[in-house]
This record gives structure tokens, C-alpha cells and sequence, in this order.
């Protein structure tokens, strides 16, 4: 498309911010447009339809989930980075629910070697004595739609529901 | 299901929630690929190839539309469904729809959508085909009566026109406005676009509109 930088969201990239991961390499990302409020307004009816129960934290779209984690809301961040920045930024897997605490990541995948489709942060990890399960609530941007407080397993069957954990935690 | 549904359902705030719970293009394009209502227009254009050009058409007529500089184009998520239903049912016209979308104004998917068909859909000598003339006409005296208003019709006529690849593009200009009964207004409306790019097909028709006759001269458009 003429006039469209080839390398889109590197630094070369009028359109990206500075944004570079623990190590201080480049993560690509590229700002965006907000939506039409009208849009926003549809996209939560739509959001609130397809998942009964989760709750509306803001309704922004010019980042998207890994932007809000990794980018503080700023700009979009360029979902096949994902991998390399949490490598980068040194997280961990945690195989076990228990160990969960907030400000963890979950991460929402279709196949086990797939793409990470989706990112949030956990806000809450509580015990239900009566089933002895963990109930985890996650906060995250649901693409272009809006922020949504939600359960761990309420979010739309598009993110495919292999999910992961992570965390940077230290000293603990 | 007609086209007009079609298009009330991909242009709705729904369709496009529904894209833009993606964060990233592949998500997206999954998206695109699985949607009901794009798998349903593209069986319509396997049913009737030639309604592809009135999706083009739409696409056009969405590009042109003015945008508030404050906020991403609202069409951006039935731009990007329209040239992704195009470039799978019709290539060079998925091209031509990725050309269009270059003009658009604070898209983002159909941006990406357009950068991928032009990257994977590399143009070739078969991309311009088009029916015949009396197909095209055949056409507009059928199925375009009932799908299409006025204001769309004449960007499909102007489109077929633009991909005609040269003799006769006047008389066919001519021949579809006629068979689809395009008011006066919109005929020169048409011809207006094609003014605007200094398009020399319209120098017979300027000579001989002022004498109140026009002219069947063939003309080479160098496209």
C-alpha cells in the first residue's frame, strides 16, 4: 500500500512508540485510532452477550491486550512478540493454579503450539472450599472492544481455552 | 438471502465487535474466514460470480464516505470482509477492492487485509477479465434492479468500466446505464469519475453531448 512503512511497528516506524523489552530489544508495536463511541457502545452489548457476568473496567481501543500488559495502555502491541517479551522480561510458567497470586499473567491459546491469541492480568485468585478449585479473575483487553473484569474461563470461545500462566515474581 | 441483507449484517456494530475481539491479524483473519455472514456472501458470488462487482462497488462507495479525523473509520471492519470475501472469490478484483482500500481513511483491519491480499495475490495478465458486454448488460437488467440503489449502481457501472480493458468502454458505459435505467444524474455522475482522471474516452462524449448525440467511436484506454 503506497506511503505504508515496510517494516511496520520497528523503530523506523513513524506510527510506533519506544518501546523495548528487560533486555532492550525493540518490541514492535504501533499506535492506533480510537473507535467511534458508537462502536464501543456495540461492542459492549456484544461482549456483554456473548459472556454473561463480566464487568466493563474501560472502553478504549487503540491498544489491545498485549499493549495494555506490556505497553501501559499506550499503543498496540504486536501479538507475535509475545513469546520473545516474556522470555525477555524473564517470566516464568507456573504449572500449578494454587500458586497463582495477582498481577500474574494468563495467557489463552486455540493449540497447545500455537499463537498466544489472547493475554490478560490476574486480579484475584480465591479458594472455593466447597469444590476445593481455585476461582481466578483476570482483567483484560478484549482486542479492539474494551477492558473487561472476567472469570478465567469467561471470554469469548475465540481465544481458544488452553491457558497458561506467568510471572516475573521474585524473592518469594 | 439477498445482498442488501448481507451487507445491513457485515456493516452492523455487531460484525465488527465481533472482529475486533482480535488483537493481533491472525485472530483476525480466522475470524474473517469463519464469519457466517461472509461465508454466506461468498457462496452467493459462487452462485453468481458477477455480484462480486456489487460488492466492489460497495467497497468503493464506503471508501468515499467522509470520515470524523477524531476516530477510526466506522466501515473499517466491512471494508476489510468485503475485500477478503472478493480476493477469495475473485482475485483481480480483490486486487482492484486492495487498491480501493489504499484511499480509505483510519482503517486498521482492512488495512491489514488489503497489505495481505496484495502481498499473497500477485497481479496477473487474467486478473481483468470480465464477461462479455451483453453478459454485463444481461446482468443489469436483472439481479442489479433488485440489489442495488442508485447511488450503488453507478459505482458497479463505473468499476465495470475501469476494468473494461479499453475499446468500447464509452459505449459500454452507455449500454449499462441504459439497461439498468440509471437516471440522467447518475449517468453523468459516472462520467464525472471519469473526468476527474482525465479519462480520453470521454472526448467524444463531451463533443457530442453538446450537440445532443453521442458517439459510438471506439476509444483505447490506456489503463
Amino acid at each position: 500500500m503506497s506511503g505504508e512503512p515496510i517494516d511496520e511497528g520497528s523503530e523506523h516506524d513513524t506510527r510506533s512508540l519506544q518501546l523495548v523489552s528487560k533486555n532492550g530489544t525493540w518490541i514492535r508495536n504501533v499506535r492506533k485510532d480510537e473507535r467511534p463511541p458508537s462502536a464501543m457502545e456495540d461492542a459492549e452489548a456484544f461482549a456483554q452477550a456473548q459472556c454473561p457476568g463480566i464487568t466493563t473496567r474501560s472502553l478504549s481501543s487503540t491498544y489491545n491486550c498485549a499493549g495494555l500488559i506490556f505497553a501501559a495502555r499506550r499503543t498496540v502491541v504486536f501479538m507475535g512478540e509475545l513469546k520473545r517479551v516474556l522470555r525477555d522480561d524473564e517470566y516464568e510458567l507456573i504449572t500449578q493454579r494454587p500458586r497463582l497470586t495477582p498481577g500474574d499473567l494468563i495467557t489463552y491459546k486455540a493449540r497447545q503450539d500455537g499463537e498466544i491469541l489472547h493475554i490478560g492480568v490476574v486480579l484475584s485468585v480465591r479458594l472455593v472450599p466447597a469444590d476445593a478449585e481455585i476461582e481466578v479473575t483476570v482483567l483484560s483487553q478484549w482486542g479492539f472492544d474494551g477492558e473487561y473484569i472476567h472469570s478465567e474461563l469467561n471470554v469469548p470461545a475465540s481465544y481458544g481455552q488452553i491457558r497458561e500462566y506467568f510471572s516475573e515474581r521474585r524473592g518469594i | 438471502m439477498s445482498l442488501r441483507k448481507l451487507f445491513l449484517e457485515i456493516e452492523s456494530g455487531a460484525f465488527a465487535a465481533r472482529l475486533n475481539l482480535a488483537s493481533g491479524s491472525r485472530l483476525a483473519f480466522w475470524t474473517l474466514d469463519a464469519d457466517p455472514a461472509l461465508n454466506r456472501l461468498e457462496e452467493e458470488l459462487a452462485e453468481d460470480p458477477q455480484k462480486a462487482l456489487i460488492v466492489l462497488g460497495r467497497v468503493e462507495q464506503l471508501v468515499r464516505i467522509n470520515v470524523d479525523h477524531r476516530y477510526e473509520n466506522p466501515h473499517d471492519a466491512a471494508l476489510s470482509a468485503y475485500c477478503w470475501v472478493l480476493a477469495k472469490s475473485n482475485r483481480g478484483l480483490g486486487r482492484v477492492a486492495a487498491h480501493l482500500l489504499g484511499s480509505s481513511r483510519q482503517t486498521w483491519w482492512a488495512r491489514k487485509v488489503a497489505d495481505a491480499v496484495l502481498e499473497n495475490f500477485p497481479a496477473s495478465t487474467k486478473d481483468t477479465e470480465t464477461k462479455t458486454a451483453p453478459a454485463q448488460v444481461e446482468f443489469f437488467e436483472g439481479v442489479a434492479q433488485r440489489e442495488l440503489d442508485e447511488d450503488q449502481t453507478a459505482s458497479a457501472i463505473y468499476l465495470l468500466a475501469s476494468l473494461s480493458t479499453g475499446t468500447g468502454k464509452y459505449s459500454l458505459i452507455s449500454a449499462l446505464t441504459s439497461a439498468s435505467k440509471l437516471s440522467s444524474s447518475s449517468r453523468a455522475e459516472v462520467l464525472g469519475w471519469f473526468q476527474q482522471l482525465s479519462d480520453p474516452v470521454l472526448l467524444p462524449y463531451r463533443e457530442h453531448e453538446e450537440h445532443g448525440e453521442y458517439d459510438d467511436e471506439v476509444v483505447e484506454w490506456a489503463y
